[in-house]
Parts: C-alpha cells; structure tokens; sequence
C-alpha cells in the first residue's frame, strides 16, 4: 500500500482522550473557511456552544499572539491557532482573552483587525491545550483531521496507543488492519507528508 | 500576636520577646521590617551583622486555606539588597502553633562546627549537628525524621553549608520530602554562614491558635474556601496540570526563553509541558495533584516518579522546568525532573541554576543540551565543591564573568525566571523594578481593578505597564504578609467576596477593623521599607534596568527588543 491516505481508528472516549494530548499540542491540520471570526470558526464550523466557548476556552492565540476579541480577529489560510483554560500565574492571567492585565503584553496582542481577509477554504493549523484538548479534541477526531505524517508515526508508535491497541480497530483505506502492520506501513510512506485520521468514538 | 525568639549564632543564647514595634506584622511585612530596622545595610551578607528571620504569615497556624507560606528573610549575598522568599511544607503552621512570630538567627560563631536548633513548646534549644556535615537535605530530614518524629524541618544541604550564592532553605513537606525551597537569593548560604544546618520545629502538645471572634473568622474562612474551590485555576487548573500548565501557553506566546534567552520558543515543548508531566504522573503511580502544606485546597503540586514507579520527585513546577529544561535546551522531563531533585538535595536553587548552567553552556563549558554534563555539575562538582561548582553554586552573574559571556539575563545579580520580557514588555518592569532582583512573583497579587491600587488602568491603554506593575508589587508585598498562597490571588481577582475575606479574617482573627484600603497601605510600607534598605545599601535608579541584550537582541518569533524607557521605569516609585 504505497498510498496511505486515510487511517480510520474505532475507539473508546477514554482511549480518544488519552492521544488527544499527543496530537493536539503540536497542533492538526483542519481545512476552514478563511476570512471568518474564530468565533464563527469555534462555534460555527466546529459546532462549539457559544457558553463553552465563553466561559471555558479562556485564552487564544492567532500566529503566537494573544487574542482579545475573538468576534473580530479573522482567520486566514495558513494560520495557527491555539486554545487554551484560563492559566494560572500572573502571565498565564495576562495571556487571557479580555484580561485586566493585558497591557503587559500590549507589543505582542493580536491587533490586525480588518475585514480583508479573504472568504475561502483553506487550511489552518489547530493547537489544542489542557482542557480544551480533553474537551474539544475527541468532537475533532470525529470530524477528521489531516496530521504530519512524522507526527502520526509519533501516534502509532507511542506506548498509549499499544494500550488501547486491544480494544481498538484501524483501518487503513477502508480496510481492516492491526498496529504493527499500521507501522509497517508507516514506515514505507515516509514521503506522503499528510495523512487523513479520522477516529469513531463510542 | 506571637512571639519573636531571637537566637544568636555567636554567643549561644536564646531569648524570647515580645513583637513590640514589630506588632502587626506578619509573613514578608515582619522579615522585611525586622532586615530594614536591625541589620547595617553595608555589612557583608555572610559575616555577623546580617540576620535570617524567619516568619510565618498573618493567617498561617488557622483554618484558612492555602495559609501556610513560610517566609524568609535577610540580606541577600546573590544581590546585596534585601530579600524576601517564601516556600510551603509542614514548618510554618507548626511555628505559629507554637505561639512564634518570627525566628531571628544573628550573630555568627567563632568555630566551624554545625549546629541545628530544636523548637518545641517548652524551649528552644542549641545543638550540636556535625553528624549531618556534608549531606544532602534528602538524608537529612530522613535522620531527623527518625529522631524526632514528624517534625517540620528548615534545612541545608551542600551548597548552604559552602555558604554558595545560590543556596536554598529546604522546607520538609507533608511525607518529609525536602522539595519546598525558599529558594532565590541564596538564604541557604546565610542559614550556612551562620553555621546552621537545620531548625527542627516540634508542635507536639502546642495550643490552638488565637482567634478573637471565632465565629466570623469561620464564616469568612469559608467563603475564602469556596472562591478558592470554585475558581477555575485554583480549583480545576492548578489541581490537575499544577504550575506546568504554562509551559504551553508561555511557549505558544513567544516568551518562553530558550537556550540562554536566544529564542523565545522551544521546539521540545510538548515534551516537557504539564499535560506530559500530568500523564507520567498518573501512568507511573506518582501524584498529579498533591498539598505541598496541610490545609491548602489548590493542590498544585505532584509527586513525580521515573518510569519504574519510583519515587523521584515532587512539585515538580514550571519556573524549574523552564530553568533546567528549555534555557539549557533540555528537552525530556525524566531528566528535568532528575535534574531538579539534585538541585533539591544540594539545596541550591532551581531556577538560578538552571540560568547559571545555560550561560556556561553558552561559554563552551558545556555544550547546550548536554544533560549527562549537567547533571556531573551537580552532582560531583556543586555538591563537593570543587572550583567550577562553586562557579555554577554562586549564580549566572558570577559565571557570565568566569565565561566571559555578555548575555546574563539578571536584574540586581539575580537570574530572570521563566518570561521573556522582550515578549511580556510588563513582566520586565517588575524584574526591573523589584527589590528582589529579577522576580516573577513580585508582581503577582491582581489588585488593580478590585483594589484600584493606585487608579484604574485602561487595560486597552498603550502606556502605563509601569503603573500596572507598580499596583501588582504592592498587591503582592501585602499578599505575602498574611501567609497565603499567592496563587489566592486569581480568585481575588475575579471574585471580589474572596477579596474582602482576606482582611475580614484578619479582622475576625486580631480584632481588628481593616479595610481593602488598610491592605493596600501595608503593601505600600513593605515595598517602601524594601527601597529605603536598598537604597541605604547602595542601590540606585541605575540598578532598575533590564540587561543590555535585551534592548538589542530581538526575540524570536515576534522579534522583540524591550522598549520600556529609562524614565518610564523611574516612574515606578512615585507613590
């Protein structure tokens, strides 16, 4: 199988937290419509409740910069944002959305406001942190996301995954198939640099 | 009000007082008053007339949660100026139990010999303690432990008995680790100086704690309880990733400093952040969450064990992360975290050490990254004392010199902690500003839009960092002076009840009628008391400056250099 494109994995919600860390710190790949708000993006085309998104993903970064008006920062193709809870030190609170300190970090806060940005498809990298990554990550995992080939070998190769192996399936392009042989394989499509895991939760 | 027992060194004598002038205060407003009041400015920080006082908080001893900080003080031999750390463990609540305000170590002995105190309700006592020359604090609270039985225990390893610049006061935890450290500013050396290995404090058969009106103490304990529980940092953040957490977000902002201050992201991140550190601990039986100090609801310290379960470390934090992973360009947390337990058995500070080792690798003494390397300075050349250790113990301005390396990152001798403040323009303020040398917890308290220290800042404002710090110092230097946690501070922030239980307990325990005013007031005297001492000891506005390379090397990504100007930062003391 010299084109692997697609990786479908069935597994538990438990399992599905475990590996949410593992691929959501160094963060997906997710085609978007470009040109919308995150917020449009957080509750409009991921399906995120508008409550959870205010009251729980409490700090946001757009290309490393803390954002503060999520209803006005757009996204555009090949962006990175990152979710994150409300942090704890007297930086982790000057990092929040809105925060009463954020003028300690006024020359890095996101400030390119405008409405140029164009309406598209694109693709956009995806960065979730501690519970967002927990709470978020397994609604993504189902919808689909593309991966760093080199990070989904990470995936594969990790001992979570030789964990949960025995109560998962995995299949590769539709068909069935076990981990070491998921590896093998792996290993020979070293040159595809993205690949398609989509994940069933039950 | 407590008592002060007052020990000197150089005569042996114990003896007993009254708070006196002293009346009042408690935590950080007693050390730093006590250090301002008695000790010469200009003496030599490791000769007779510096003093280390000893105190705990306002609160501590009481049921109020998270209110067993135990606070340290003297003349600093890393900055010469003033110095104020504070650390959690079993000692503080037991010394408030005992009826002690504050213990006062002065003088210095004439021999060479070690000596350790014991505490306990029917005196305090002199003892001799060369039998535990040489070890490392790990040893030492576990003989003592076996001697004493469960004891708090100050103590010092290695590194404090060779009196080094970056020595630290380990404090004994709940299951007698010796992992809470006051760690900056190298007190171990002046606890060493002073020829003291450890202070043994036993509260067996001590009374209860004073409380004038117990009834509202309880009711305003309770709801400070409930803020704490109910915040979601305090109560859910903290509690599950601990101070770790930040590695993320702080990398993901650019501020991260990494490889001696030259990028502001590191690229093993994720392999050494709190949700790493969270799933180790629960994969290998070791503790996600635990209470560094009986009483404390936030739980944000862990219990870390290597991958055969054994136990390896605990509270296992961000700021030591940082100093021993990213700055030295260490990316895996088993050797983080064995890194870190060295520096706790040697008793030198974490995040000093970790500034210090990065500018010799940056000098060539050894390469960045290389862990094996690191590990040998702790552990054979720190720990026994040969010539490079007692470089690497003294503190990263004192091995910039021995490596000829320009790029320090330190304010008043001391390293910067774990925020770049050419991407965090107002952390840089405070380290600037601080009469600690460059210290992220100086400007932590948030008081600003609940307090109005000082006014309200326009959070949406390009100016006034300087005045936003300047309301945080203060908040803080009062913080630290009631015992609590300063990690209380997020719910006074955002809950203005959890606030206005700090002072109604205060009132509730002395008696007294405070206001948020009154609280403000007090942060204002302690960091005025803190200048004057500073001053006197030959600081001056030049002293309040951020390193050169950081108004010209920019940081990656965002590419930054710190503009705060010179006058902007003199500004700070005009209140």
């Amino acid at each position: 199988m010299k084109n692997l494109s697609k990786i479908e994995v069935h597994l538990s919600i438990n399992a599905a937290r475990k590996i949410c860390p593992l691929l959501f710190q160094k963060g997906v790949l997710l085609k978007v419509q470009t040109g919308a708000s995150i917020k449009n993006f957080l509750c409009e085309q991921i399906g995120l409740d508008k409550t959870y998104v205010d009251r729980r993903i409490g700090t946001i970064f757009l290309n490393g910069q803390p954002v503060d008006d999520i209803n006005k920062a757009t996204i555009r193709n090949n962006d990175t944002l990152a979710l994150s809870g409300a942090m704890p030190g007297v930086i982790g609170a000057t990092m929040r959305r809105d925060s009463s300190l954020a003028l300690l970090r006024n020359t890095i806060t996101f400030k390119e406001y405008g409405d140029d940005a164009v309406r598209d498809h694109g693709l956009i990298r995806l960065k979730l942190f501690n519970f967002i990554s927990q709470e978020v990550g397994p609604l993504l995992l189902q919808k689909g996301l593309m991966v760093d080939s080199k990070d989904v070998i990470n995936l594969f190769h990790d001992k979570i995954f030789e964990e949960i192996d025995r109560y998962s399936a995995i299949y590769l392009n539709g068909k069935k198939a076990g981990l070491n042989e998921l590896r093998e394989i792996l290993k020979s499509s070293v040159k595809q640099k993205l690949i398609l895991l989509k994940f069933t939760i039950s | 009000m407590g008592k002060i027992v007052r020990i000197n060194m150089t005569d042996m004598t114990v003896k007993t007082e009254e708070l006196g002038e002293y009346a009042g205060f408690g935590g950080r407003a007693l050390t730093s008053s006590i250090i301002a009041r008695e000790v010469p400015p200009l003496c030599h920080p490791l000769g007779p007339n510096n003093k280390l006082v000893a105190a705990p908080g306002l609160l501590t001893g009481t049921t109020a949660a998270s209110s067993g900080r135990f606070h340290v003080g003297c003349k600093s031999p890393l900055t010469g100026g003033i110095k104020e750390g504070n650390a959690g463990g079993l000692v503080s609540q037991k010394l408030a139990r005992l009826g002690y305000s504050a213990i006062v170590l002065e003088g210095k002995p004439e021999d060479d010999k070690l000596r350790m105190v014991h505490i306990n309700k029917d005196k305090v006592e002199i003892l001799p303690a060369d039998e535990y020359q040489g070890m490392g604090n790990y040893e030492t609270v576990d003989k003592l432990w076996g001697k004493y039985g469960k004891v708090g225990i100050i103590s010092i390893g290695p590194a404090g008995e060779q009196k080094l610049c970056s020595a630290s006061i380990a404090i004994n935890d709940p299951e007698n680790r010796p992992t809470r450290h006051v760690g900056r500013g190298g007190q171990g050396a002046v606890m060493g100086s002073k020829g003291l290995k450890a202070i043994v404090i036993d509260d067996s058969g001590a009374g209860k704690i004073e409380i004038k009106d117990k009834d509202e103490f309880k009711k305003w304990s309770k709801i400070f309880a409930d803020g704490l529980l109910k915040h979601p940092v305090t109560g859910e953040g903290l509690t599950t990733y601990g101070t770790a957490v930040l590695i993320n977000i702080i990398n993901e902002s650019g501020g991260f400093p990494t490889r001696n201050f030259s990028d502001g992201q590191f690229e093993y991140a994720n392999d050494i952040s709190g949700e790493k550190l969270t799933e180790n601990c629960r994969e290998r039986g070791g503790k996600e969450t635990h209470a560094c100090t009986p009483g404390c609801v936030i739980r944000c310290s862990n219990v870390y064990n290597d991958k055969d379960g054994n136990y390896l470390t605990s509270g296992l934090e961000y700021e030591s992360i940082w100093a021993l992973g990213a700055n030295c360009d260490i990316g895996d947390l088993d050797v983080v975290a064995r890194l870190e337990r060295l520096c706790d058995d040697i008793g030198i500070d974490t995040i000093e050490t970790g500034g210090t080792i990065a500018v010799a690798m940056e000098g060539g003494l050894l390469p960045f990254g290389d862990w094996e390397g690191a590990m040998k300075l702790l552990d054979e050349d720190v720990r026994n004392g040969t010539s490079i250790g007692k470089i690497i113990g003294s503190g990263a301005v004192t091995a910039g010199k021995a490596f000829g390396v320009t790029k320090v990152a330190a304010v008043k001798g001391q390293c910067m902690p774990a925020y770049d403040p050419r991407a965090i323009q107002g952390i840089g303020v405070t380290y600037a500003t601080s009469t600690m040398g460059a210290d992220h917890t100086a400007g932590y308290a948030i008081a600003t839009n609940i307090m109005k220290v000082g006014g309200y800042v326009d959070p949406l404002k390009t100016e006034g960092q300087v005045e936003l710090s300047r309301n945080l110092q203060i908040a803080t230097a009062a913080l630290d002076s009631t015992g609590l946690c300063l990690f209380t501070a997020f719910p006074v922030m955002d809950q203005p009840e959890t606030f206005e239980a700090i002072y109604r307990m205060l009132n509730a325990m002395y008696g007294l009628n405070l206001t948020a005013d009154d609280v403000t007031e007090l942060g204002k005297t302690v960091l005025k008391t803190e200048r004057d001492f500073n001053t006197r000891a030959g600081f001056t506005d030049k002293d309040d400056r951020l390193p050169e390379f950081m108004y010209s090397e920019s940081l990656a990504p965002h590419n930054q250099v710190f503009t705060v100007t010179d006058e902007e930062l003199d500004e700070f003391w005009n209140f």
